[in-house]
């Protein structure tokens, strides 16, 4: 056991599947994080308008639903990974047959939306508080407060854009 | 389908027929009145009508606040079922001076249940303060002396009360030298412990010391006869009575609260006097007659004459078109099909009077631009399903109700976006056009194409505000170029489609439009600049007009800089591939989830997850759907051309709360 080499240790590791998987788990998490944030921060502010006044729930809930879409398409590119990349399916083969290069760009591939999409979201979600405090003095401006909201998502899209071009051409 | 004209109205009239001519508008509903109480000038010998309010109109609301405070009150202890979806209850206009008839009764009756909140709000805050003090006295219970014995005699200090528990031991220490003390620990919990002590009072100030460095604080005790645990009775049986009252009250809140429906009625009708009231005032008045000044969409000048006339024969209206000066309001008007769209566009700006509706223009785009958006067939019929029969149910007021059809018809733009795609709950099956996901490259391509058309489009309306408003040369540099160049760049690219000599020739003809597009912004922008630059300068030596052309030549070339803007707002449109493709990814994760029950047990849970799962897919993205399509419009269409600035025309109308008015 302590005769092998290290060398021998790391080629016995599937590193093209590790970096792939790497890729997926980095983009869920890290997007999925800043939603969890972003939705958090505007549902405490959320809730201090309510406890005033509960005629502006559902407007207030809108706006808390807003940042929670980076979360999604974190989702979206590591499924869309897990499953271009055999895994899901089932295939093994092609799973392991994913060369070190190829990981590596995967991962690379996944770095936009992670990154975007964590500090894009907790972003929003400041606007967004900004936004249900907008809606606690001008309820009927609540639209406009979408609107400013949404905003901010624009670069999380164009991530996942990227996200999705790069992981498509790689693994596709 | 625009925005109509409106013309001044102004109705002069005898004050006896004040109060009909206020009734027939507010049942006509389509004239706005204006408030003369904060106009400017008023023509001579007319005063406004707003000097002469007794108060009538403060009492009106002060009544209205009563009634709805007592609604809101009653509303908590009704429990009769409502539907959720239930339409608002039908009232008559006729009705309203009867209803108002009673209103001292309405009024009583509101006080009565005001007087009932006030008092259950009383007993409450009793009721809290009898168990706290019964909390207090917890410790207490097994000190079986009276309390009104516990002080001091001639010659002994007898105190109870707590030491917090960290300061025990350090307190007993301090007592190891005193002979007189007796220290009795009647009780502890986690935080303090109770103690009964008595000392000589030659010892006192060293018990005081020690009971000072101690925290020690003095036992309270809510009455002065009886021992603790009989004071502790006593109180339960003042909460027992306290809670007695408690329960008839509410009893007698719920049995009060059938009187909502009632005191609801009482609320609309005098709410509509009150705006009858508060119209009145924005008229204006010399000794017999009374002056209105208002807008009135010119469609409807006939009708409102007719209306008018039919009150009464004494009375003289003139229509005038708006002058210069003033900005009358913005008056819009669409088909059915378009209507919907209105509530987009006034959650941005109301145009103002003299613009164009966007609109019927925008209308086409959000519709296709949402159904890009959530692209599922099976979606497209449920949103659309769901919507219509919200609508049908609950028949909501204008507003709310241009809300819910156009999430209606977006979920038939879904369905169609859905058969094109293939895309069916989440299944990929047969795609009338093709899968995005299989051709993704194509995809963008469709959407900055898409994008590209409402771009060139908001730069063709631009064009025909410039020619209307500075001329049709700047409109031929500014605009016309911008749209020559798109077309060259799009002939230029088409060879990229095939390589047939028809492309070629195409491109070589884009090639040149192109250039000249280009050649014919920066020098026309030069011009225009040099020109502007010309007029601004006070002494025409030959140096600065060099200086001045050279500065021209170089804001000639920052024009093209605008191509920046456009390539930004075409990807802008990417959104409609990646917001699609969201969508339709969950869904087919909701089915692989899905799949991977179908062993065994798990079949139970199957439909749950279908349904669930792509009920929440359905309303995440509908949602995404319909702010980011909302947004492309504002941002990249609107920003283009639309100036805003308007105010929306408001009718003097009849406004309620809880009923929907029939005549």
């Amino acid at each position: 056991m302590f005769e092998t080499s290290m060398a021998e240790l790391m080629g016995e590791i599937p590193w093209g599947a590790v970096w792939t998987i790497t890729g997926a788990a980095i983009a869920t998490l890290m997007a999925g994080i800043g939603s969890a944030m972003g939705v958090s921060m505007v549902g405490q502010a959320g809730a201090g308008v309510i406890a005033e006044d509960p005629e502006k729930f559902s407007k207030v809930l809108i706006m808390e639903a807003l940042p929670g879409t980076q979360g999604i398409y974190g989702l979206l590119i590591g499924f869309l990974i897990v499953l271009w990349s055999g895994l899901l399916g089932g295939d093994m083969t092609k799973f392991m047959d994913i060369s070190t290069a190829e990981g590596l760009l995967v991962l690379l591939g996944s770095l936009p939306i992670a990154l975007v999409g964590l500090y894009s979201a907790i972003y929003q979600g400041k606007a967004a508080v900004a936004g249900v405090a907008l809606i606690a003095r001008r309820p009927e401006q609540s639209g406009r407060a979408i609107t400013m909201c949404v905003l901010v998502e624009t670069y999380a899209v164009l991530a996942l854009l990227v996200s999705f071009l790069i992981i498509n051409s790689v693994l596709n | 389908m625009a925005v109509l004209p409106v013309k001044k109205m102004t109705i002069f009239a005898l004050q006896k027929s004040n109060a009909n001519i206020i009734s027939a508008l507010q049942k006509y509903g389509g004239v706005q009145i204006n408030d003369l109480s904060t106009a400017p000038n008023l023509p001579d010998g007319i005063l406004s009508c707003a000097i002469d309010d007794d108060n009538k109109l403060s009492g009106y609301n002060a009544d209205l606040d009563n009634l709805f405070n007592a609604i809101k009150f009653l509303g908590t202890y009704d429990d009769t079922k409502k539907g959720f979806l239930s339409p608002r209850p039908n009232l008559s206009y006729d009705e309203v001076d009867d209803i108002l008839t009673d209103l001292d009764t309405y009024l009583k009756l509101s006080k009565y249940a005001n007087d009932l909140e006030h008092n259950l709000f009383t007993l409450s805050s009793q009721k809290a303060k009898i168990i706290a003090n019964m909390d207090h006295l917890k410790p207490w219970l097994t000190l079986n002396c009276p309390v009104n014995i516990i002080k001091d005699t001639k010659h002994t200090i007898i105190t109870t009360g707590s030491i917090p528990s960290t300061e025990w031991v350090s307190f007993i220490d301090d007592q190891s030298d005193m002979s007189t003390l007796h220290l009795e620990e009647i009780s502890s919990d986690s935080e303090n412990i109770y103690i009964f002590v008595a000392c000589h009072e030659l010892e006192m100030e060293g018990l005081m010391k020690s009971l000072q460095k101690a925290s020690f604080t003095k036992a309270t005790f809510p009455k002065s006869e009886g021992s603790p645990s009989e004071i502790y009775d006593s109180l339960k049986d003042d909460l027992i009575s306290l809670d007695e009252k408690f329960d008839e009250l509410i009893k007698s809140a719920t049995e009060f609260s059938s009187n909502i429906p009632d005191i609801k009625k009482c609320y609309d009708a005098l709410m509509l006097k009150r705006d009858m009231r508060e119209v009145a005032l924005k008229f204006g008045a010399t000794d017999y007659t009374v002056y209105i000044s208002g807008w009135v969409p010119s469609a409807r000048v006939e009708e409102v004459t007719s209306l008018i006339n039919s009150v009464t024969s004494s009375v003289e209206i003139i229509f005038t078109d708006p002058d210069k000066s003033e900005t009358p309001p913005t008056f819009i008007e669409n088909n059915a099909i378009v209507e919907p769209f209105e509530s987009i566009t006034s959650m941005y700006a109301t145009p103002n009077a003299y613009e164009r509706d966007p609109n019927p223009v925008m209308a086409p785009f959000y519709f296709i631009f949402f159904g890009m958006m959530v692209s599922d067939a099976g979606y497209g019929l449920v949103l659309a399903a769901l919507a219509m029969l919200l609508y049908k149910l609950t028949k909501p007021e204008k507003n709310s109700g241009k809300l819910i059809l156009v999430i209606a018809l977006g979920g038939v733009s879904t369905f169609l976006w859905g058969v094109l795609f293939g895309g069916w709950f989440g299944f990929q099956l047969t795609p009338l056009w093709f899968a995005p996901l299989e051709n993704p490259l194509l995809m963008l391509i469709v959407c900055f194409g898409l994008g590209l058309v409402q771009i060139m489009t908001g730069l063709v309306l631009k064009t025909r505000i410039d020619i209307e408003n500075k001329g049709f040369i700047y409109a031929f540099i500014k605009d016309i170029s911008w749209l020559m160049l798109f077309t060259g760049l799009l002939l230029f690219a088409s060879n990229m489609i095939g390589s047939s000599p028809v492309f070629e020739i195409l491109s070589s003809i884009g090639t040149y439009i192109l250039i000249f597009a280009a050649g014919l912004l920066v020098l026309g922008s030069a011009g225009i600049a040099f020109i502007e630059k010309l007029k601004g300068l006070e002494k025409k030596s030959i140096l600065k007009v060099i200086i001045t052309f050279i500065s021209s030549i170089f804001s000639g070339v920052m024009a093209l800089y605008d191509i920046t803007g456009f390539l930004s707002d075409i990807l802008s449109y990417s959104r409609l591939f990646a917001l699609g493709l969201a969508t339709g990814v969950i869904g087919m994760v909701v089915n692989t989830m899905m799949g991977m029950m179908t062993n065994g047990l798990g079949w139970i849970f199957v439909p749950i997850v279908f349904v669930g799962g792509h009920l929440f897919n359905l309303v995440v993205n509908a949602l995404g759907a319909y702010v980011h399509a909302c947004r492309l419009q504002y941002i990249e269409f609107f920003g283009r051309f639309l100036e805003g600035g308007g105010y929306p025309f408001m009718p003097f109308t009849v406004k309620t709360k809880y009923h929907r008015i029939n005549y």
